[in-house]
């Protein structure tokens, strides 16, 4: 069991920070090379759930990287717990799924656990339990003793988060954690990683599946190109719009002209009204449409989407 | 070019300052008496073998080519007379690549200087007598602790040039080394015979019988020498005579032997 | 430390579940075995050639499962990103390598022991004679293996899987080659290339150094203090070479 805890290390509140972190890859003999992180900064909150999101190529593996010590910055740096990366005493705080895990084949999932678990300060017993355990929690346990060579894709994921969970790690890195699995495989997994945060874990979770990040995270980083475009929580990237949308049936056309001329949208369709007003005149809306006797659907105030986001930010760094 | 991580840099100099001691640790090896130098020389004169013998040779398989040769070696003692020729290049690279191999340097040898030297010209026998000689030689500093190059050495001298004065000490000299044949020491007697060195001669042959017991060649020997001198008190030339009527002795003749010998290293 | 022996039992649990090292072994096997089925001309000779047969048989494939086991260390591990898992964990990189390392060693170990014991079985069946004192003669096999398994690894932490396999083979015949790089220096015309071929001497392998196959297959008595010498020359050339492995590994981004 992992014994640093966040007030021994002297920082109050973050695990992850990162501060003006480069990544430039070079060839072999110098040259350009190729900028795959600008001067990321990062701060990551103990319990919080923090995506980072971006296409394909915009960093976000790259940052990982760095952050577990797998590549060396350029420029900047990052400290895990307080510490530098790659100092072993944080490196026992911390989970890592890879993105489409691949393990040695010739193990069966509970030999590849039991491969993990002597890493850590771990008596036998104690291994044996949290093995059967994590086992439990990601549905293998009836196939513990099947080589991982058998294993599907969603079993292998779940094999490889399970693997990140051996330390009961404070800080827990998951890279496309649902990346190739169907959409049963996927929920399981979104499952657990809720689950676990329910218990208060960190979590870092890197995806391209923008709804996914959504639902999931507190915070999100959103990367393009190897540059921050944005962060923050989602009411923060996501504010809400400024009109109401209500739908209401038996709207006459005379109630009809009066929210034209309030400055409604209004739009009949299939003996029902859709309405879209300003959020000030929404009030005035529905009493209107209720002194009318028009029978109110629905009602609600629409805010886009973290991909609409996205891809917003995206056509304006093309133009 | 080292853009990363600084911390296994600090390894370097210490891994390169090692290699200081490297050299003096080859050093002590190759120059121990008991370390087989002899297959850590160089290859200059490769005869027979081709490109394979070349690679199998870098690759530290020198035994194993040489072994391969021997079996081709022995292809050509088949083929006739036109493969013997061929022979002497085959066993030279065989004995150059594995100097250990001792039918090699044995065979060597004796194919210079009686096959070779039957079929070679008349004004090339003497260089094909010394050939062998110094192939012998070549093999016995290789091997020195063994018998049977110096027996090999000790017979040519003794039976092929009949200098038998020369073979004396050879004979002596085989006879010091381990696992050495009780006949060998019956040649160094015949050889004191030839020599007319009949006290000596008599000499090695009641060593012989005392050795071993059941050595009839001693037995007889040493019986027919104590009724010849015993007793009767022949003279010398009456000895010479009975002993050349019962063709005991075999006069010296000695070979001449070239003065600009092959070079056989 | 305890990474570097749990690593290394799993390196030897992976080699021995890869067909291709069995292969290897069951050929090396074969190969020992049927040179006692031919008859070769007179008992000396026959004696000596099944002996070098027997001992090159074993140095040769062993030097195929030293390149192939020196490759597949690192490299794939890389490749198949597998290595991505085991160095989040707290194990360091000169863990992970040394682990890798020992793991290799051992199964060479075992393989040569294995050879080696089938070798002498084979030879009491031919000529009902115990000859136990061939062993000695592969603790330098073995020592060279172990350095041509060092130089391999070392190489395949910065280049592909094939070029290590090539430069595996290229540095076992320059191990062999020193005598004439030896010789070169001394012949040299100018001072800067004796001095710069005399430092090849020194850097490069010398595999000849550990080789005593010729002198216990004549029946020569290896005293144990040149056992000694060679075994610390092996160690001492393979501890450099790791060092400097581990140098590449650690520049090396994953």
């Amino acid at each position: 069991m992992a014994s640093e805890t966040l007030a021994a290390s002297g920082i109050r509140g973050s695990v992850v920070e990162a501060q003006g972190l480069t990544k430039i890859y070079r060839s072999f003999f110098g040259g350009t090379g190729v900028l795959a992180l600008n001067k990321l900064d990062l701060d990551v909150k103990q319990g919080e759930t923090f995506g980072i999101v971006g296409p394909n190529g915009s960093g976000k593996t790259t940052c990982l990287k760095l952050l577990l010590g797998l590549i060396y910055p350029t420029g900047g740096s990052a400290r895990l717990f307080g510490r530098k990366v790659g100092d072993m005493r944080a490196r026992r705080l911390i989970g890592y799924m890879p993105e489409a895990p691949y393990f040695y084949d010739y193990l069966t999932g509970e030999q590849l656990l039991r491969y993990f678990a002597q890493f850590f300060d771990l008596s036998g017993a104690q291994q044996k339990a949290r093995i059967n355990d994590l086992l439990n929690m990601v549905g293998m346990t009836e196939r513990r003793h099947m080589l991982l060579r058998h294993y599907s894709r969603g079993m292998l994921q779940r094999i490889g988060l399970a693997q990140a969970l051996l330390n009961e790690p404070q800080l827990l890195i998951l890279d496309e954690p649902t990346s190739g699995l169907d959409p049963v495989g996927a929920y399981q997994i979104r499952s657990l990683i809720t689950d676990l945060k329910q218990r208060g874990a960190t979590i870092i979770l890197c995806s391209h599946l923008l709804n996914e990040v959504e639902h999931l995270c507190d915070r999100v980083a959103v990367l393009y190109r190897g540059n921050l475009k944005a962060c923050g929580t989602m009411e923060e990237l996501l504010p809400p719009a400024s009109e109401v949308v209500l739908v209401a049936e038996g709207v006459n056309a005379q109630a009809q002209d009066k929210l034209r001329q309030m400055g409604a949208y209004v739009a009949p369709a299939d003996g029902l009204t859709r309405i879209a007003a300003p959020v000030a005149r929404a009030q005035e809306v529905l009493n209107l449409v209720q002194a009318d006797g028009g029978i109110l659907h629905e009602l609600r105030r629409p805010r886009p989407t973290l991909e609409e986001v996205f891809m917003s930010m995206i056509r304006e760094e093309a133009e | 070019m080292f853009s990363g991580h600084r911390r296994g840099r600090r390894v370097i100099l210490p891994a390169l300052a090692l290699f200081v001691l490297v050299y003096p640790m080859q050093q002590r090896i190759v120059k121990d008496p008991h370390y087989p130098s002899e297959y850590n020389q160089p290859i200059v004169n490769i005869r027979e073998g081709g490109t394979v013998a070349i690679m199998a040779m870098l690759g530290g398989f020198r035994p194993l080519v040489a072994n391969l040769l021997w079996l081709k070696a022995d292809q050509y003692w088949h083929s006739g007379a036109s493969g013997w020729w061929r022979i002497v290049g085959i066993l030279q690279t065989i004995c150059e690549m594995d100097p250990h191999f001792i039918d090699a340097w044995s065979t060597f040898g004796w194919h210079c200087a009686w096959n070779i030297y039957a079929d070679a010209p008349d004004q090339d026998k003497p260089r094909w007598i010394q050939a062998g000689i110094d192939v012998y030689k070549r093999g016995i500093y290789f091997n020195p602790n063994r018998y049977e190059l110096w027996k090999d050495l000790a017979w040519l001298y003794h039976d092929k040039i009949r200098d038998y004065q020369s073979a004396i000490p050879i004979w002596k000299e085989t006879l010091k080394r381990p696992d050495c044949p009780i006949y060998v020491r019956h040649m160094l007697a015949h050889c004191y015979e030839n020599t007319w060195q009949v006290d000596k001669a008599i000499a090695v042959w009641k060593d012989c019988l005392r050795r071993d017991k059941r050595d009839y060649v001693a037995r007889s020997a040493v019986d027919w020498w104590n009724e010849q001198t015993a007793s009767k008190a022949r003279t010398n030339t009456e000895l010479l005579r009975i002993l050349d009527r019962e063709n005991r002795i075999r006069k010296s003749r000695r070979l001449p032997l070239a003065e600009q010998p092959f070079s056989i290293r | 430390m305890r990474s570097i022996f749990v690593i290394a039992r799993n390196t030897v649990a992976d080699a021995l579940s890869r067909i291709v090292l069995q292969i290897i072994l069951i050929f090396g096997l074969l190969f020992l075995v049927i040179g006692f089925f031919f008859t070769f001309m007179t008992p000396g000779e026959e004696d000596k050639m099944l002996k070098d047969l027997g001992l090159t048989a074993i140095t040769v494939f062993g030097l195929v499962m030293a390149i192939f086991m020196g490759v597949s260390l690192i490299q794939p591990e890389v490749e198949r990103r597998t290595v991505y898992a085991v160095l989040a964990k707290p194990v360091r990189r000169l863990e992970f390598m040394l682990g890798k390392y020992l793991g290799a060693v051992l199964v060479l170990l075992l393989s040569v022991a294995i050879m080696g014991v089938v070798l002498v079985g084979a030879l009491y069946l031919k000529q009902q004679v115990w000859n136990p004192g061939l062993l000695v003669a592969l603790i330098g096999t073995f020592f060279s293996l172990m350095i041509m398994t060092a130089l391999v690894m070392m190489i395949s932490t910065f280049a592909s899987s094939l070029m290590a396999v090539v430069c595996g083979f290229l540095f076992w015949s320059i191990g062999y080659s020193q005598i004439y790089i030896k010789q070169l220096a001394e012949h040299a015309d100018n001072q800067a290339s004796k001095y710069l071929l005399v430092v090849m001497n020194t850097i490069l392998p010398n595999f000849s150094t550990l080789d005593i196959r010729p002198a216990v297959v004549d029946g020569a008595i290896i005293p144990m203090g040149l056992i000694a010498w060679m075994v610390a020359y092996g160690l001492l050339y393979t501890t450099i070479v790791i060092a400097l492995a581990a140098v590449l590994f650690y520049e090396r981004e994953l």
